[in-house]
């Protein structure tokens, strides 16, 4: 085939643009370590990639709304625990109340323990650990759920769930009601009035009764939190996993094998400088340069 | 045989070596100009005359004339793949900037602005009571509104300025019409003389060239040496008259409307514009689509909730597509954020709950696929697209390249040819002289019989 002399360099300059091309686009590669910069380096790949990132932020937020859910119902578990010292102590006092022995000091030493004791329920069943939220109101999370009248208590609150999502398909209730605390705080009065009269016969067969049931009742709330706050651990070790494997898809997807993509940039580099060669080559010889002065 | 027959001889052949020469040295001046085809000088001996009944002697050479070397099947061929590449290559173009727009896969994008937006409901849900929360909601949502907004004005730019080539386009494509029609004119008016008049000629072809890249035009020689220009049915040159395309592009149709009939543009620029343009307008309705439904089901949901306040009624989004998308006022406050579904109950989420749970809810007017699904199907759309306009832009370009190579091989001048050349005319002229100075010595000799001394 005949050559003319413009495609000598045509083609010449073609093999050397592609040879940079190649060459550039390895260079952006290995540098950012991406191989999917637009949808249209792997249509198919970027999409799948938008799905796994999706996913992956969705887990980060169910982490964050774990550790929420945690840290109330670590408060609340303090809460029960404190409570359950509260009814240790309030169980000895009334079997120390329904003894007659008792002299009138040591009556007055248990009715102001008694007394004592429900300003700590109060505190505990009104208390705010964010500072902002009441740990057991219920939804209306900005209304004091126990109010006391006339040294009755009763709750304001509305006891309904606060729901946290902690994975796609699980929804957990982080709050209890503190309706019962108002019930405790009441029966405790029942016992300081027991004290007051001498009622022993009441304290005793009565009083330790329902003290008995407000604890083991307590101690099941204790066990619920305990539940809950496992099945979060749980969750949370999931996600973990689940997220280490979908980052791991995603960088299959996105980044590159650094050292297939070096090895790459090398022979691209290669050929480029070869092509140059060539060029410079071709270029030096032609007809004109053997001819002398005509 | 007249006396100075030989020297006579002598110099036509010098005279028609000169313009071997000259045709060597144009040549050789043309190398790199593009669309030049190389000329060759034809050659032709001189009648012969007779010097007896048994003798009959020639009278030397003549420069018959002088002509391009060019094929003109190739020509239409390449004519053809020029419109096919401009048409492919500018849709390529075109979707690689649409494509860039959209900032896919990234951190920018608003796959993950849509993502923020329903993690911060989500936190909401959490903290349906925050402050903190609602703030963060308040800033998912406008950064997810202004990135929508950003990507449809970006995109209506774009549109804009489709609209703008394709008109630019067609006016180009009626100037080379009328300076077609003038060309034919004068290529005839040198053709009836007998010459060939090359430089028209290859000027004349690099306009068609230039027309069928424009708008897929296509070429039909006459006999008279004068060429014909359609576009789908429609002439557009003919003789020396051109007869314009109109103006009135009709993107959806792909063709320019006219009477008595459209004129379908199936190649060129103006076609890779057209297509490119349609698509755009695709991804656009797309884009105003999921951008409604957004607007739609987040203020639904929005309306019937409560604020931390039990105020009711608020609306979320304000606007009603791409174009004017933005946060309402009714939530300039943070604290009317309508996270619960009863009211009074600030720690109440339903509201929030059913955003969160809007992210994966199949929507009817989205043919059944999620918010975000539906994004990424038509990111996966435009990367395809713009994936296969490449693919084919690049395998066109090889076809042509190779046609080129083709014509090259035909037409192109090859300097070490052009240097055999000049030697060998150069040799033939000094051959020619040789020849007027043996019979000048001739003469001389006859004269120093008759003349005195």
């Amino acid at each position: 085939m005949r050559i003319s002399t413009y495609w000598q360099f045509r083609r010449m300059e073609r093999a050397t643009e592609q040879s940079v091309g190649q060459m550039t686009l390895w260079q952006k590669r290995v540098a950012t370590g991406r191989r999917i910069e637009q949808p249209s380096d792997d249509p198919v790949g970027s999409v799948h990639a938008l799905a796994l990132r999706e996913q992956v932020q969705q887990i980060d937020q169910y982490g964050r709304n774990i550790r929420e859910a945690r840290m109330f119902l670590q408060a609340t578990e303090q809460a029960f625990a404190d409570i359950g010292e509260i009814l240790h102590r309030t169980r000895q006092i009334v079997t120390q109340g329904a003894n007659d022995t008792n002299d009138a000091n040591a009556r007055e030493a248990l009715i102001q323990e008694i007394r004592e004791l429900k300003r700590r329920l109060l505190q505990i069943g009104n208390q705010r650990p964010d500072g902002e939220r009441y740990l057991f109101s219920g939804q209306t999370v900005h209304t004091e759920p126990i109010t006391v009248t006339g040294g009755v208590a009763s709750y304001v609150g509305d006891g309904n769930p606060l729901l946290v999502n902690i994975a796609a398909d699980r929804v957990i209730t982080m709050n209890f009601s503190g309706a019962r605390i108002a019930d405790l705080h009441n029966k405790l009065n029942d016992i300081e009035n027991n004290l007051l009269s001498g009622n022993s016969a009441q304290l005793s067969m009565v009083d330790l009764n329902d003290i008995e049931q407000f604890q083991s009742e307590f101690h099941r709330y204790r066990g619920e939190v305990g539940v809950r706050t496992r099945e979060l651990d749980n969750y949370e070790r999931l996600h973990l996993s689940r997220r280490d494997q979908l980052t791991g898809n995603l960088a299959a997807i996105e980044e590159i094998d650094l050292a297939e993509a070096i090895s790459q940039l090398k022979q691209s580099e290669l050929r480029y400088q070869a092509s140059l060669q060539v060029f410079t080559r071709i270029q030096s010889v032609n007809l004109f340069d053997f001819l002398r002065g005509g | 045989m007249p006396s100075f027959q030989g020297i006579e001889l002598g110099a036509r052949a010098m005279r028609a070596f000169q313009i071997g020469l000259e045709v060597t040295g144009h040549n050789v001046a043309n190398v790199n100009t593009p669309g030049f085809s190389r000329r060759r000088v034809h050659f032709a001996n001189t009648p012969e005359y007779a010097f007896n009944p048994n003798i009959r002697i020639g009278t030397g050479v003549i420069v018959q004339h002088v002509q391009r070397v060019r094929e003109m099947m190739l020509e239409q061929r390449i004519n053809t793949n020029t419109g096919d590449f401009a048409r492919l290559d500018t849709l390529r173009q075109q979707l690689q900037n649409i494509e860039g727009l959209l900032m896919e896969p990234g951190e920018q994008g608003i796959g993950a602005r849509l993502n923020a937006l329903f993690n911060a409901f989500d936190e909401l849900a959490t903290r349906p009571d925050s402050l903190a929360a609602r703030q963060s909601v308040l800033q998912a949502a406008s950064a997810l509104v202004g990135t929508i907004r950003s990507l449809h004005d970006n995109w209506n730019t774009l549109q804009t300025q489709l609209q703008q080539r394709m008109t630019e386009t067609v006016r180009e494509a009626n100037d080379l019409a009328t300076q077609l029609g003038r060309l034919n004119e004068q290529i005839r008016a040198a053709h009836s003389g007998g010459a060939e008049a090359s430089d028209l000629l290859d000027q004349r072809d690099r306009l068609m060239t230039r027309l069928s890249e424009l708008v897929g035009a296509r070429a039909h020689y006459n006999t008279d040496g004068s060429l014909m220009v359609f576009v789908d049915g429609h002439t557009l040159v003919q003789d020396g008259a051109s007869f314009p395309l109109p103006l009135s592009i009709d993107v959806p149709n792909r063709d320019l409307d006219s009477t008595p009939v459209d004129i379908r543009i199936q190649n060129g620029q103006l076609r890779g514009l057209m297509d490119a343009s349609a698509n755009l307008q695709d991804y656009q309705n797309r884009l105003n689509l999921f951008t409604n439904t957004l607007i739609t089901q987040v203020n639904t949901l929005h309306q019937t909730g409560f604020d931390l306040d039990g105020n009711t009624g608020w609306l979320f989004f304000d606007g009603t597509d791409a174009s004017d998308i933005a946060l309402h006022s009714d939530i300039s406050d943070p604290r009317r954020i309508a996270a619960s579904g009863v009211a009074g109950a600030p720690g109440n989420n339903g509201i929030a709950m059913a955003l969160v749970n809007l992210r994966n809810q199949p929507q009817g007017a989205l043919g059944g696929m999620t918010l975000s699904q539906y994004y990424n199907n038509l990111v996966g759309q435009v990367g395809n697209d713009a994936r296969v306009s490449r693919n084919r832009a690049e395998s066109q370009q090889l076809t042509l390249e190779h046609l080129h190579q083709i014509r090259e091989s035909v037409s192109g001048v090859s300097l070490d040819e052009e240097a055999a050349n000049l030697v060998k005319f150069q040799r033939s002229y000094q051959a020619a002289a040789k020849v007027i100075s043996t019979f000048d010595s001739l003469i001389q000799d006859v004269l120093q019989f008759v003349a005195p001394r």
